[in-house]
């Protein structure tokens, strides 16, 4: 079984702020790391490596930078990762992205599943697994949260707002891995240090058979940005933990709302 | 202005639609009620209604279901798409929508440099549209059959022990408890309260001390309660996401620079270990 694993390189959403005096966004100096929910996808997918001796392949789009994404998913079990290089300020609507991953997963094929996280946590847009199943001409189940397969078919879980749905199929299949499916292992620093950065190979658009043009075409561009009017009272409270708690009262039993 | 396909579960939400798609909208748009089939056959169904009826924009519910189906469907027609847009809007023949971006700390506005466009709309939206809308309900026009290896096995309820969107009170907790065990102590403060519990994402998602319907954020409950306490929670934008529509905010973080601070009508700067059980203190006398 080939397993191949989508992960994204973001920035590290806890760190995203607003600069108090231009009231702009600060996007700039934040660390970088692999999306979240992808460790859930990369865990699921190194479960069934153990379990039914698959093969997982990794694949991004992503600056330089990305390799320390691909090293922290090797590092979990993986066995290979492929990496579309892009400038670190070129950005990609999920369009782009889901024809550039589509055309990387082809190159590796056979594929019996694609595992996406089920968002990223920087975008939050909820569309690239979906796409790119619909581009591979692939059935897809979203938000996994319980998943067993073996060779030629899955039976996955898929929580929605109000109901649990089960269902069932062959491969080759997309599946869209929820944070609630498992506890992702946590390698190490030095783990993730000793992967080779050898063992990541580099692909670019030509290989694909695409130009750069695809990298200049979005379908949808982000014009700009405001950010929200925030009324708050900021009122800090001093003294001991009993002052304290007994001044949050009155406040509260003021504001009516105890 | 745009002739709209509005792609719902039902007519509420179909009339929903219309009124957040009323100011694109060039007449009353058409409306497909979901067939209930898989995703791929609905995504199927919708692309080729939308050529039959001469749309130029889709417009769907950010449900999870509605995501999908409207993400299959752009790729079908090889479309843009906005997931969880807030509003839309057309001038001089160009289509923008607003959506949350970094988890809700910032309203981006994007454009759609062509059509056909696939829009979502925030649930949140449709929740607050109100007022009249018109639309004409459309029959679907089958999609190619791709023959997909896939079916529904089981489809049940989730149980839910707890609803936070509907809470008046919520007291909400965060990294700042050490251990599981400790939850106790932020039960009996919100016991006191008459308020529910609630959670930040690592607490779900990574430690799962907790199911995942207490947890608040862009990925958990967007709650709007009156009174909404924070406690050992360092205010990331994805759990400001969650609350930041609360009428009162209270925040207890050891840090005194925590974001959440920010966010935050009273702040305490303490332990929560001492400020927790003086506030139970304080209630209770």
């Amino acid at each position: 079984m080939h397993i191949v694993v989508c992960v994204k390189h973001v920035v590290d959403s806890t760190e995203i702020h607003v600069d108090k005096k231009t009231n702009e966004l600060v996007l700039r100096g934040l660390s970088t790391k692999i999306n979240d929910y992808d460790k859930n996808a990369v865990e699921e997918a190194v479960k069934l490596k153990k379990e039914l001796g698959a093969t997982v392949s990794l694949v991004t789009i992503g600056p330089r930078d990305a390799q320390k994404t691909l090293k922290e998913a090797l590092a979990m079990g993986a066995d290979d990762a492929y990496l579309l290089q892009i400038s670190p300020r070129q950005q990609l609507d999920t369009a782009q992205a889901s024809l550039i991953l589509s055309k990387m997963i082809e190159k590796l094929e056979p594929v019996d599943l694609v595992l996406c996280g089920e968002v990223s946590e920087d975008g939050y847009n909820s569309q690239t697994g979906a796409r790119i199943a619909e581009r591979l001409h692939l059935p897809h189940v979203s938000y996994v949260t319980k998943l067993s397969a073996q060779d030629g078919g899955y039976v996955a879980e898929s929580t929605l707002e109000d109901t649990a749905e089960t269902l069932k199929g062959a491969t080759p299949a997309l599946l869209t891995i929820s944070s609630a499916i498992n506890v992702p292992r946590l390698p190490t620093a030095i783990q993730i240090m000793k992967v080779r950065t050898s063992r990541i190979k580099n692909v670019k658009l030509a290989d694909l058979g695409l130009d750069d043009s695809v990298l200049e075409t979005p379908k949808v561009k982000m014009l700009g940005y405001e950010i929200p009017e925030q009324e708050r009272k900021n009122i800090m409270i001093d003294g001991t933990a009993s002052e304290a708690a007994a001044s949050l009262v009155k406040y509260l039993q003021e504001e009516k709302v105890m | 202005m745009s002739k709209v396909l509005i792609y719902a579960a039902d007519a509420e939400e179909a009339k929903a639609l219309a009124i957040v798609a009323a100011p694109i909208a060039g007449g009353p748009p058409a409306a497909l009620l979901s067939g209930g089939a898989l995703p791929e056959v609905e995504a199927a169904a919708l692309a080729a209604t939308s050529g039959e009826v001469g749309a130029d924009v889709i417009v769907a519910a950010a449900s999870k279901k509605g995501n999908e189906v409207a993400a299959r469907a752009a790729e079908i027609l090889d479309a843009g798409c906005v997931t969880e847009a807030l509003s839309v809007a057309e001038s001089g023949g160009s289509l923008t929508a607003k959506r949350a971006i970094y988890g809700g700390v910032a309203v981006g506005e994007f454009a759609f440099e062509a059509k056909p466009a696939v829009l979502t709309i925030a649930l949140s939206a449709l929740a607050g549209a109100e007022g009249d809308s018109a639309y004409g309900e459309v029959s679907a026009t089958a999609g190619e059959d791709a023959g997909y290896d896939k079916e529904l096995v089981k489809s049940e309820p989730l149980a839910k022990t707890v609803d936070l969107t509907k809470a008046k009170r919520i007291v909400s907790f965060g990294r700042g408890l050490a251990k599981k065990e400790d939850i106790g102590e932020v039960e009996t403060l919100a016991k006191g309260l008459g308020a529910e519990i609630g959670c930040s994402r690592p607490i779900a998602e990574e430690l799962k001390w907790l199911p995942q319907e207490h947890q608040v954020g862009i990925t958990g409950a967007i709650v709007k309660p009156d009174l909404y306490i924070a406690l050992g929670i360092s205010g990331a934008i994805q759990h400001f996401a969650g609350m930041k529509d609360a009428k009162v905010i209270v925040a207890v973080n050891s840090n005194k620079n925590a974001p959440i601070f920010q966010f935050a009508d009273y702040g305490i700067v303490g332990d929560i270990y001492e400020v927790v059980p003086a506030l139970e203190q304080a209630i209770g006398g």
